[in-house]
């Protein structure tokens, strides 16, 4: 069972409340959209297993509750995260205004070498757009970090967002890890060799001659 | 506070008051010892007799240790060759020291402490005669030795004449302090002796066997306690024989049996490292070879180069 | 205590290891499914540790978190049926002796869930310093009636005698750990663990607690 998977990526979706962070990731785990909003109590998990370089990595996506009265909690699920995706609604000024203090959050809980990105949700609602793209491309550059707007409606780079931060993810780890391929490879073949070059049979010299030593 | 005196040999005594656990938000408190408040162990290493007995080293520190050397050699090799080129070539650094620690201290050593002493001893007697004070020189020696903070200085004015004996001297500093007496007793034997001694002495392995029986016991037993669980001799081929271990401890907790084999090429660099420096070249390699009870047993496989096989010939006959 | 499953959660709430020991209902689970208890599992355990009652907190030093060891749990000789193997001294790794430790230790966990009785099963909980969590589902449930029969007090007694059989167990599954995934230089840190070595060690131990 544990051989299933060689690596466990842990994201966290943060945001607002009633930004989408739940349809956002229903839609990318389970490829479905529902209307009915049901606010998230404390936490909860999605999984989604993508293939990189060969790996098979599980993603665990944390989906934390937006609402101010879990805020306690929520704290708590930073620890020992690979990347946290920030998400707030494009048509509703509040949630961008948030993004500022889930940063802060962010530097306070999670380690310093996290990586963030910055997810404008509901793109599909242009007509009630009112956070535009450049100022919210603006903010995430000079916060040092990738933009993308997103629909949890019609899918528009939801797929995108989360594999572009998997593969960043791996990225990191493969530099602690270089030779890992060439290991698996090699080893294969010389182990063959081993097998058809060495002949490990022959006699034992310690039982006649152990006076010796 | 009763609990304090109950439980006095907890392993975790340190941690009892200053430690509340692991908090959330917060990670592990912090409840480790303090390093700087502790003064620093003065360390017996430099000045100690090489014939000195045997420590032992933590595994769990060694294995430690062995791990931080594997991933650091992993992260900058490209292929598994060269890993074990790499890795087998730190092992051959250790091999070709253990050749003379291991000879010298084999020479010396098995229940002989005394001989020991008195060759070191009988050294620097030599040296005393020839500057014409014998007596006053050996009970210079025990004094100097009683008293270890001046033991230094007396070691190096006696080999004033012979700078090269120096450490030797050093050496004996510590195995003299308790046999003033005997010494001066067989004095006058000691320029015979000396000769005798370094006859006695345990001479080079010239033989294939012989170095490898070495090996198996002697060099075996210092760096894992116990001898090699085999010594074999190739069936098939006449230059390849093998030592068979069959829990290597150092690369116990390594999972993955190609993995594991790759890191045993470690051992294989020590005894090359031996073998080549005893004027035995050869090429050593680590293979599994799984066997009852033993997933893990190693066998080393030495293949010497033929010219150490024609040289035994013209040297000592075929037998 | 029959062990069905074992998990180790890491300091983040991922499950790193998990191992079933017998049909059962846990089986049916897959590992997504696992993951997801995991997760959910440090959760609820990080709630547990906001909720200890005020009072508790301040008083803690009276609390006595200290396990007493109890010999050779999960060990060969504590099997009577596999006393054939006696005259083998079996190696424990890096540590010496015939047990892993043998003194009573001081528990970790001094906030959060230790342990979850239900009538299907009982979790017990051991936390690290480091806050990696060893949890054990053990199948035997804690059985109401004897609790009865001798009065309340024996009860609880009896809960007290398997938490710290399940602690002194899990301790050792956490030396078992530190030699075989924390000495593998191949194993990346925080990631499941896929050590054949370490699996076969586990499963031996579980198999002596039978």
């Amino acid at each position: 069972m544990n051989s299933e998977y060689d690596y466990l990526f842990k994201l966290l979706l943060i945001g607002n409340s009633g930004v989408g962070k739940s349809c956002l990731l229903l839609r990318f785990s389970d490829d479905t959209y529902s209307n009915d909003y049901i606010s998230t109590i404390g936490v909860d998990f999605k999984i989604k297993t993508v293939e990189l370089e060969g790996k098979t990595v599980k993603l665990q996506i944390w989906d934390t509750a937006g609402q101010e009265r879990f805020r306690t909690i929520t704290s708590s699920y930073y620890r020992g995260s690979h990347g946290i995706i920030i998400v707030y609604d494009i048509t509703d000024q509040e949630s961008f205004n948030g993004v500022k203090m889930w940063l802060q959050e962010i530097d306070r809980y999670a380690t310093s070498t996290v990586l963030k990105l910055l997810v404008g949700n509901k793109c599909d609602l242009t007509d009630k757009r009112i956070v535009e793209f450049d100022i919210a491309k603006e903010f995430a550059d000079a916060n040092n970090m990738p933009f993308l707007e997103t629909s949890a409606l019609d899918s528009t780079n939801v797929e995108e967002a989360f594999l572009t931060m998997a593969k960043q993810i791996k990225e990191s780890m493969a530099k602690q890890k270089l030779t890992d391929d060439s290991n698996g490879n090699n080893n294969n073949n010389s182990n063959k060799n081993d097998k058809g070059n060495v002949n490990l049979n022959g006699q034992s010299l310690t039982s006649s001659s152990s006076g010796c030593c | 506070m009763s609990q304090d005196i109950i439980y006095t040999s907890t392993s975790d005594e340190s941690f009892k008051n200053r430690s509340t656990g692991y908090e959330y938000t917060v990670g592990p408190k912090p409840s480790l010892p303090d390093e700087y408040t502790r003064s620093p162990l003065t360390s017996k290493l430099y000045s100690e007799s090489l014939n000195t007995k045997r420590h032992e080293v933590s595994l769990a520190a060694m294995t430690f240790l062995f791990q931080e050397m594997i991933s650091a050699l992993h992260k900058e090799c490209k292929s598994v060759t060269e890993f074990e080129t790499k890795l087998s070539s730190y092992g051959e650094s250790i091999g070709s020291r253990l050749l003379e620690l291991l000879n010298f201290r084999s020479s010396i050593s098995p229940g002989s402490s005394s001989r020991t002493s008195t060759f070191l001893a009988s050294s620097t007697s030599v040296l005393s005669s020839q500057t014409s004070q014998p007596a006053n020189n050996t009970n210079n020696i025990n004094n100097t030795n009683s008293n270890n903070s001046g033991g230094s200085t007396g070691n190096r004015t006696r080999s004033r004449s012979n700078t090269g004996t120096s450490s030797k001297d050093n050496t004996s500093s510590t195995k003299t302090t308790n046999r003033d007496s005997s010494d001066r007793h067989h004095h006058h034997h000691q320029v015979e002796s000396l000769t005798s001694q370094i006859s006695k002495m345990r001479r080079r392995d010239l033989k294939i066997l012989d170095i490898l029986q070495f090996i198996h016991g002697t060099l075996w037993s210092y760096l894992f306690n116990h001898v090699s669980d085999d010594l074999v001799k190739s069936s098939e081929r006449n230059n390849e024989y093998m030592i068979i271990d069959n829990q290597p401890p150092l690369t116990q907790f390594i999972s993955g049996s190609n993995n594991r084999i790759s890191c045993d090429y470690f051992i294989c660099g020590i005894i090359k490292g031996f073998l080549t420096n005893a004027g035995f070249r050869c090429k050593v390699t680590a293979h599994e070879m799984p066997q009852g009870q033993f997933d893990s047993r190693t066998v080393y496989l030495i293949q010497f180069d033929n010219q150490v096989l024609e040289r035994e010939a013209i040297r000592f006959g075929q037998s | 205590m029959a062990i069905e499953t074992i998990l180790i959660i890491n300091k983040s709430g991922g499950l790193i290891y998990q191992r079933n020991f017998s049909e059962s209902f846990a089986s049916k689970l897959n590992s997504n499914d696992f993951l997801i208890i995991a997760s959910t599992i440090h959760s609820v355990f990080a709630i547990t540790s906001q909720i200890t009652p005020k009072a508790l907190q301040i008083t803690q030093n009276n609390v006595d978190y200290v396990i007493p060891y109890i010999p050779m749990v999960g060990m060969e000789s504590s099997n009577p049926q596999q006393t054939r193997n006696a005259n083998v001294p079996v190696k424990l790794g890096s540590y010496k002796g015939p047990d892993f430790f043998k003194e009573p230790f001081i528990s970790w966990n001094k906030s959060g869930l230790r342990q979850l009785s239900t009538d299907q099963f009982t979790m017990y909980i051991y936390q690290t310093m480091t806050g990696l969590k060893f949890v054990a589902l053990s199948s035997n449930v804690l059985s109401t009636n004897a609790g009865t029969m001798n009065g309340s007090i024996d009860k609880t007694k009896a809960v007290n005698v398997a938490s710290q059989v399940a602690d002194n167990f899990l301790r050792k599954i956490y030396c078992l750990y530190g030699d075989y995934v924390m000495k593998d230089p191949f194993y990346s840190m925080e990631m499941p663990i896929k050590s054949e070595l370490f699996d076969k060690a586990v499963k031996r131990m579980v198999n002596n607690l039978l």
